[in-house]
């Protein structure tokens, strides 16, 4: 009992150090990046959920949501790798303005077919 | 050339005047043994003859002019009564020229005694219908008029079809008829109709010498046709008689009285039942004819010739009987409607509507509302209504099924809406998130580096 208890103060005291050391240490627009992430994840999981529940009628709608939320999703981590400055030696050639454009045109190319497929 | 004229009118009218009574034309050849036969049946001619029919009357026996049911190729008769017994010297008359003459639409009435000729036995076995031997009679020792002369084939039957199309209610329910004459076997062809029929206790068989029975008689009881009746898929109508002597005066005349019964009728019931008969042979009744059908969407009065799947269809059409010399509203309750394609997607009873009765009405309405199937393509309307008695029906129209047209579906489906919020939310969190990440002027900055600053 006493060790089980040990551990998990352990594990939380870590989660605890983890959090703070992130909240310190992690640049402010990459935190933007991650609570975009986290909203996306949302939205994609009520999606899926939703689709399980009430069947897959609309298959290309629910094809075109969920494919807007993955889209979305793998865009912005592209986004947060090539933006981390702990990643610039692995992308010399791409400056962080350069990385933000390609987002925005993958982005608005992505939801031109997801308006296209979504009926 | 006002002389040409006022001929061509004269004969117009003549033709008017002697239009007969049958719905497929007036033309009546009779074929008799010799002269003389027209004596024995000049009340049966005689009904003929009054209700306007143009009969021409031949013999076998007198070659000329010869017998021709057809000239070029084109049927000269419309109508062909048989009487005679004896062998057909030119033998124009022969199984095949009948054939023919129904598969024209030729109305054949054929009486046949014991002597039946080889030519009608083999045109009777054409129409399914058997014949039995020659010299053979119907015999029924339980079932005999009084006036019998001892060999028990004077039959007294009122086995009579209870159809109203073939036979009137007051001839079923009349007296007996008298009949002597040859059986016959009818097979399972569905295009016969039984007339009439003997009773359980006869048997057909020879009569000579002292009538004993030591081989199968062909047909025995109530399976022994007496007269029977085909109608052909065109429509052509075939009364096949055993007895000749069923049309004579005498039996018209003759009382009818069976043996040990009290029942007796002053006049059997053989005028009135060869009355119907011949009416129903020549087409003067049980004949019914379509005459208009109608179809369009429940709301709308305008008949398409495209529908849609799924749409609320009505389907109307007027069926009039031809009933004593006039067309008259059918009184059928069991009419149906089919929707085909390959096979019938949609069979429903047609309503008959009332008719008024104040007014005159040549045909009845019957109307059946449907909902068309889930299935486009090209479909035929069909009223395929076939009944003994009644000339056939087969009504078909066609038309097309088309499927929704794409702006007939609603454009929003509501259960997609969470899929339509999420990709609309996908595409404002991207607009918002663009919006912070240009205007924020601490980006790559952390809190540390931050308050270092600070």
């Amino acid at each position: 009992m006493v060790e089980k208890s040990n551990l998990t103060e352990k594990f939380s005291s870590a989660i605890e150090k983890l959090w703070k050391s992130y909240q310190k240490d992690t640049a402010q627009n990459l935190k933007l990046i991650d609570a975009y992430l986290v909203f996306i994840l949302f939205s994609g999981i009520f999606q899926f959920m939703y689709c399980v529940l009430v069947g897959t009628f609309p298959y290309n709608a629910f094809l075109a949501g969920f494919t807007s939320c993955v889209g979305s999703f793998v865009l912005a981590v592209n986004l947060r790798i090539q933006t981390n400055p702990e990643n610039s030696n692995e992308f010399k050639g791409i400056s962080p303005e350069r990385a933000f454009a390609d987002f925005v045109i993958c982005n608005i190319l992505l939801h031109f077919f997801v308006v296209n497929f979504i009926g | 050339m006002r002389r040409i004229l006022c001929i061509v009118v004269l004969v117009f009218a003549v033709l008017i005047l002697v239009e007969s009574k049958s719905t497929t034309g007036s033309r009546v050849l009779v074929l008799l043994d010799n002269e003389d036969d027209k004596k024995l049946y000049t009340r049966f001619f005689g009904s003929l003859e009054g209700r306007d029919y143009i009969v021409t009357y031949k013999t076998v026996t007198n070659l000329n002019p010869s017998i021709e049911l057809f000239s070029y190729g084109e049927r000269v008769f419309d109508h062909f009564i048989n009487f005679a017994q004896k062998k057909d010297k030119t033998d124009s008359i022969t199984p095949t020229s009948l054939i023919n003459f129904v598969n024209d639409g030729g109305n054949i009435l054929l009486a046949v005694s014991s002597e039946i000729t080889e030519n009608i036995r083999n045109f009777a076995r054409e129409l399914d219908i058997e014949f039995d031997e020659r010299d053979t009679f119907v015999i029924d020792h339980f079932n005999y008029n009084v006036s019998d002369d001892g060999k028990h084939t004077l039959l007294v039957s009122s086995n009579f079809i209870n159809n109203e199309a073939i036979l009137s209610k007051e001839v079923v329910e009349g007296p007996p008829v008298l009949f002597r004459g040859i059986g016959h076997k009818v097979g399972s062809v569905p295009l016969l109709t039984k007339v009439l029929w003997a009773n359980d206790t006869a048997y057909s068989y020879e009569t000579k010498d002292d009538q004993v029975v030591d081989q199968e008689p062909l047909v025995i009881g109530n399976n022994i046709g007496l007269i029977s009746t085909l109608q052909a898929r065109n429509n052509a109508r075939v009364t096949l008689v055993g007895s000749l002597e069923f049309f004579s005066d005498r039996f018209f005349d003759s009382s009818v009285q069976k043996l040990k019964s009290s029942e007796s009728y002053p006049k059997s019931g053989n005028e009135a039942f060869a009355n119907d008969l011949t009416k129903w042979t020549l087409q003067e009744k049980g004949v019914l004819r379509v005459t208009s059908r109608l179809h369009h969407k429940d709301d709308e009065y305008e008949q398409l010739d495209t529908y849609r799947i799924k749409d609320n269809f009505t389907y109307t059409i007027e069926i009039s009987e031809y009933v004593n010399d006039h067309w008259q509203a059918f009184n059928g309750n069991d009419v149906q409607l089919e929707l085909i394609m390959l096979d019938p997607y949609i069979r429903v009873n047609l309503t008959a509507l009332p008719t008024n009765e104040h007014q005159e009405h040549h045909s009845r309405k019957y109307k059946a509302h449907v909902q068309l199937p889930d299935v486009y393509g090209v479909f035929t309307l069909k009223v395929n209504y076939k009944r003994p008695g009644y000339t056939y029906i087969v009504d078909t129209t066609t038309i097309t099924i088309r499927h929704f047209r794409h702006n007939e579906y609603p454009r929003f489906i509501s259960a997609a809406y969470p899929y339509y919020t999420g990709a609309a939310s996908m595409g404002t969190g991207f607009l918002l998130f663009c919006f912070i990440w240009i205007f924020n002027k601490d980006a790559g900055k952390s809190t540390a580096e931050k308050k270092k600053i600070n």
